[in-house]
């Protein structure tokens, strides 16, 4: 199969060729608010457990940013990222992490299970490839309302072995779906080496095999993400059917707040990709190539870190639901 | 009242229900241009196509997760699993997703899916394509479940399961197929939550379930020339369930008998036992009785296979003992 | 602004933990972002960067030192802040949520064994509840008559026997004594306590009966409370004069005339002691409000297997055979009347009834095909898989024998008449195990002695005993058995039983199959 003609990592777009100072924007966007996350969840103040987005920030934003606020996206346990990227307000967010009844699901899912329909996000999730059909589906949704909206499926290496990705993808394929599959190779499924529990490592090379194209992109280069993303979903939205979509990329944090990340993973190895961290890939070729300067970038920066406090205060002024309302909404109707 | 074929009754609901709704779908493994493997899909691709009525390779956890899927962006889904054993391919999606989303979402969110499958036992189907595990989805909140037992019921319950915004397991029986009753000629829904009484009585009342509510009425009359007035009474809807009726037949009778093809030990007869129990004791004047399958898979010998099930003398013998002293 | 650093919560179970190392001294500074002390769980050992730059002023822990999440173990100053000096976190600081360990044995505090205290209140068993509820009493004012510790049944029981002053007339006659149509929520256990008292004047009269023995009846209805007396009637009037003051008739064969039911005053129940009901005028009965009952179920099998004798007999020309032999012959060929095998034949079944359906699985296996006319049943032909429903007409034309099954009333009096046989088959045979009037007896005769129906086999006649010079006892192809179809050792004990229990049941307001519908009790 062709691979819609793109060279395998780097990107050959321009900056100016792209909205690269959205994307900057919306990837310290994410920075920002998985890190304010990390801090107020490591008071104690948070319940649950969190899988924080960092690092790979340039997958969410090059991705989400082809698509339309009607478009859909399902997620993982991961989603954080995604969340933010398809547009998500982050006080509702935040508080719904946070557990809070002003969340955007009244603090009934939390991390895992975030969900906003106008933005057509379908929810992150807490089984590992349930991504993959449900994005389908959704594709399907749109297919069978004859509407010209795509889905975006996001997950990870763990889901690439399991029947879930299998089943999803092979549907998908035959009927068309308008739907892209975007793998976010981490190298890690929780604590396990993909490389220990798979033979073939290029999830690309899968696509073939159920007859839709494969591309492999390095995902910590937004403009790549961005060019390959693009292409795959004007081949979705325009009948052509779907894609998989590689994008090689890295957590240097641990799995879930509360793994160090060591235990399996060299700190050299971790150092070696904080050296390619996506945010500073960007922020580099911006001032080289002058798109912006630096303190235009500071700028967006502390704009930024403004927009997350204030969120962050949206969240902590929630108080706690009214457990009366623990039966609601269990069935539709 | 016209007379016509369980599976067509099926039929005739969708049909009506997609020439209705343009959002619904209908997925399935040969339900296409073979019509099903009961004809449960008979003229339906003929008549709505392939972008309608899909056939998918066998891929249950595909077909009810890209069913899910397309229920949250505005579809009406109706997934055929044909065979309920093969649910469990699919658990996953159904219980983890479908089940949750409205909840966990708070509302936002709508899941409004038609999973129908077929269960039971046909002579030695074996232990693949015989299973009765319905009151697994009944145990997950989130999840409506029924079980019609004649025609009339699954075109009356088919159409309120598609108009249903939440996901429902439409469970049939595949012994019922190609079996008539009567149906009405006008179009009619029925409301889920509430019961059928199949016959009156005084002395004991007798709840069964799909295949087995036969067998209750046949056991009922053999009663009867015992001089013992049997009630028998079908729940249909196991979620939500029409735990009042319930209740008001064992107030009056006083003494139960719970008939289900699946095994006794944690199902659906359990929780009948326990309702009464809870709501109904001092009403009780008897121990409750339940005819359910033997706690084993299904064999495939049938003379096996017939001991491991419920019988109407087992039901007889069940509500004698239940109405001696 | 000094910065607290905290033991952070590391992973969802994580409830304390212990600074196992710095990597700064106090007086040292630091960046935002630079690791700055390893914190170990009871899971794990993991860096925590310092949240902010500035100067480590404090640490507040010793190493290894537990302590719960978000105690305060250290202070990042920055340039300008004054600090005053925080106190160590005190050793053996509670720790918020021990885990309690996993209990492995029973807890030995609990006293098991409470001695039964005589001031607690005495606690009603379920059953009491309900037996209390039902007859109206408040169960609290029951006492322990037999010093159990807890109130029974029995308790209730005898308290309510003590107090109440409930008569046969009472207040609670019209909720038990309804039409036996409506459900009432009363348990056995109240009812045989109500019925007792309501049954106590009851009389039944047996208007006659063909045996003696009706120890079975009398059994069942003194036990409840019912008188019973017998009599022999065979006359209107004999009737009315031995059931003035009955409350119910139980009746064999006696004429239950329309002059007989005006004359019944107290009589609220006709019970007949089998099935038919031709000797009871029912549209009187019913105009009278009184309500009857008949004996539905007792033999079904019986007559069904009978009739099904009667027809194999007939097919085998048995009694043409025994006569043969008894006549010194042994040549079958010569004996028989030509006939084909049974697979080869066309059973005809008139009237689909509980009997008639027995007959028609019986047959059906046997007989090539199975005809069966009800005009109850007309249109459904797919109803039953053992009978074909054909006209009346197809039935007569095309039955190899026709079986009888329907009862005798102003339709089916002799239904088969001269006109209706000739429009059998030829060759064909009756059985009749019905009501001997359904078949005018004259009219077969003729048949016979034209060889147009090759036989009969009855179980019923017009007059029974058959008389003597009855013209059907000379033909070696007509079987007579007397009135027998019904018997076996267990309908013989239902035909006592069930309408003596029917009419104990009817008596207690419980619903009963019946004839008619009652819906208002004549005030009698």
């Amino acid at each position: 199969m062709t691979s819609l003609g793109l060279a395998v990592g780097g990107s050959r777009l321009r900056i100016s060729e792209a909205p690269t100072l959205e994307m900057y924007g919306c990837m310290v966007r994410i920075r920002l608010f998985e890190l304010k996350l990390q801090e107020i969840y490591r008071s104690g103040a948070m319940p649950g457990f969190i899988h924080l987005y960092v690092g790979e920030e340039a997958v969410a934003a090059g991705v989400c940013q082809n698509l339309n606020q009607d478009d859909y996206v399902t997620s993982t346990h991961r989603g954080h990222g995604h969340a933010i990227a398809k547009g998500i307000p982050m006080g509702p967010a935040f508080a719904e992490i946070w557990g809070k009844p002003n969340g955007c699901n009244g603090g009934r899912g939390g991390s895992m299970h975030i969900y906003d329909p106008s933005y057509g996000f379908l929810g992150t999730n807490g089984i590992v490839a349930a991504s993959v059909p449900l994005g389908a589906g959704a594709a399907l949704g749109a297919q069978v309302r004859g509407t010209k909206q795509v889905a975006v499926s996001f997950f990870g290496d763990g889901a690439v072995n399991n029947c879930a990705f299998h089943e999803g993808i092979n549907l998908a394929a035959i009927w068309k779906l308008p739907v892209v599959f975007v793998c976010e190779n981490n190298l890690y499924a929780t604590e396990t080496p993909f490389a220990k529990v798979t033979l073939n490592t290029d999830v690309a090379s899968r696509g073939p095999a159920y007859g839709i194209p494969g591309i492999s992109v390095d995902g910590n280069d937004v403009l790549a993400v961005y060019e390959a993303a693009r292409e795959a979903i004007k081949c979705a939205r325009s009948g052509g059917g779907p894609t998989l979509v590689e994008c090689k990329t890295y957590r240097p944090l641990g799995h879930f707040e509360g793994d160090p990340g060591i235990g399996y993973r060299t700190r050299e190895e971790i150092a070696e990709w904080k050296q390619r961290d996506p945010i500073n890939l960007i922020r580099e070729r911006i001032l080289a190539d002058g798109l912006a300067t630096t303190d235009k970038l500071a700028a967006i920066w502390s704009n930024l870190e403004a927009e997350i406090e204030a969120a962050y205060q949206y969240a902590k002024s929630g108080g706690e639901p009214d457990a009366s309302t623990v039966e609601d909404y269990v069935y539709a109707n | 009242m016209r007379e016509i074929k369980y599976a067509d009754a099926g039929v005739e609901a969708i049909q009506e229900e997609m020439r209705r709704d343009p959002t619904i779908i209908y997925i399935g493994q040969g339900i296409g241009p073979r019509e099903g493997n009961y004809k449960q899909s008979r003229g339906l691709w003929a008549e709505f196509g392939d972008h309608r009525v899909r056939d998918t390779p066998i891929s249950e956890l595909g077909q009810v997760g890209l069913g899910v899927g397309a229920a949250m962006a505005g579809a009406r889904p109706i997934v055929d699993i044909v065979f309920l054993d093969m649910i469990m391919e699919a658990m996953g999606q159904i219980v983890e997703q479908a089940a949750t989303i409205h909840y966990t979402s708070n509302g936002k969110i709508k899941v409004p899916l038609v999973i129908r499958a077929a269960m039971g036992t046909v002579r030695s189907t074996g232990p693949h394509h015989s299973r009765c595990f319905y009151s697994w989805f009944a145990h997950v909140p989130g999840l409506k479940v029924v079980l019609p037992a004649s025609p009339e019921d699954v075109k009356g319950f088919m159409k309120t399961a598609i108009r249903d915004d939440g996901p429902v397991l439409f469970i049939e029986h595949k012994f019922f197929y190609n079996k008539k009753g009567p149906v009405p000629e006008e179009e009619y829904a029925i409301p889920f939550g509430k019961v059928r009484i199949l016959r009156e009585g005084s002395d004991v009342t007798i709840v069964a379930m799909s295949l087995m509510v036969g067998k209750a009425i046949e056991a009922a009359n053999i009663l009867s020339q015992e001089g013992i007035s049997a009630e028998v009474i079908d729940p249909r809807t196991i979620v939500p369930l029409d735990r009042e009726a319930i209740l008001e037949s064992v107030k009056r009778t006083g003494r139960l008998v719970i008939v289900d093809e699946a095994p006794a030990f944690c199902g659906f007869s359990a929780e009948l036992a326990a309702l009464v129990g809870e709501q109904a004791l001092e009403f009780l004047d008897a121990p409750m009785h339940r005819v359910c399958a033997l706690h084993t898979p299904h064999p495939f010998n049938p003379v096996l296979e017939t001991a491991m099930l419920p019988s109407v003398s087992k039901i007889v013998d069940a509500a004698r003992a239940a109405t001696r002293g | 602004m000094p910065y607290n650093l905290l033991m952070p919560q590391l992973g969802m179970t994580m409830t304390e933990g212990s600074v196992v190392k710095w990597l700064k001294e106090p007086g040292d500074a630091v960046e935002k972002g630079e690791l700055l002390y390893l914190v170990q769980t009871d899971k794990v050992e993991i860096e925590i960067e310092s949240p902010c730059s500035g100067t480590l002023a404090q640490v507040l822990v010793d190493l290894g030192q537990l302590v719960p999440v978000g105690t305060v173990i250290g202070r990042v100053t920055q340039p300008g802040d004054s600090l005053e000096p925080m106190p160590r976190v005190a050793m053996n600081a509670p720790t918020a949520a021990q885990d309690s360990p996993i209990p492995s044995s029973p807890t030995s505090n609990t006293d098991v064994s409470a001695s039964p205290n005589s001031d607690r209140p005495r606690l009603p068993s379920q059953r009491a509840k309900k037996l209390a509820r039902e007859l109206g009493v408040d169960v609290h004012l029951v006492p322990d008559y037999d010093g159990s510790g807890r109130i029974v049944e029995a308790d209730v029981e005898r308290f309510y026997e003590e107090r109440s002053s409930v008569g046969p007339k009472s207040a609670l006659a019209p909720a038990v004594m309804s039409s036996g149509v409506d459900k009432n929520e009363t348990s056995s256990a109240a009812h045989k306590i109500i019925a007792a008292k309501m049954t106590a004047s009851l009389q039944v009269v047996i208007t006659d009966c063909p045996w003696e023995d009706n120890s079975v009846e009398r059994e069942i209805l003194e036990e409840n409370g019912i008188r019973v007396a017998r009599a022999q009637c065979t006359t209107p009037l004999e009737v009315i004069e031995a059931c003035k003051d009955a409350d119910a008739l139980l009746v064999g064969w006696a004429p239950i005339t329309d002059e007989v039911v005006r004359s019944l005053k107290r009589c609220r129940l006709l019970m007949r002691y089998g099935t038919g009901f031709d000797n009871i005028d029912l549209d009187a009965a019913t105009r009278a409000g009184i309500a009857v009952g008949v004996n539905a179920e007792y033999c079904l099998e019986e007559v069904a297997t009978h009739a099904l004798a009667l027809l194999l007999a007939c097919h085998r020309q048995l009694s043409v055979l025994q006569d043969g032999v008894r006549n010194r012959r042994w040549d079958p060929l010569n004996i028989f009347v030509p006939f084909p095998p049974l697979s080869q034949q066309t059973v005809g079944i008139l009237g689909f009834g509980r009997i008639g359906q027995r007959l028609a699985g019986m047959v059906r296996p046997l007989a090539k095909r199975v005809f069966v006319h009800d005009p109850l049943f007309s249109g459904r032909e797919e109803a039953n898989p053992n009978a074909q429903f054909v006209s009346f007409a197809q039935l007569l034309a095309e039955s190899d024998y026709i079986s009888i099954h329907v009862p005798l009333n102003k339709e089916t009096h002799h239904l088969f008449g001269a006109e209706t046989i000739a429009r059998m088959k030829k060759g064909a045979y009756i059985i009749n195990c019905a009501r001997g009037e359904i078949v005018d007896e004259a009219a077969l005769v003729v048949s016979l002695r034209q060889h147009h129906l090759a036989g009969a086999a009855l179980d019923v006649f017009s007059k029974e005993p058959l008389p003597a010079d009855s013209s059907l006892r000379g033909f070696p192809q007509v079987i007579t058995t007397p009135h027998a179809a019904w018997y076996s050792t267990q309908a013989d004990h239902r035909l006592h039983a069930n309408p003596a229990q029917n009419i104990v049941r009817f008596f207690r307001g419980e619903a009963i199959p019946l004839l008619n519908s009652i819906t208002a009790l004549g005030t009698k």
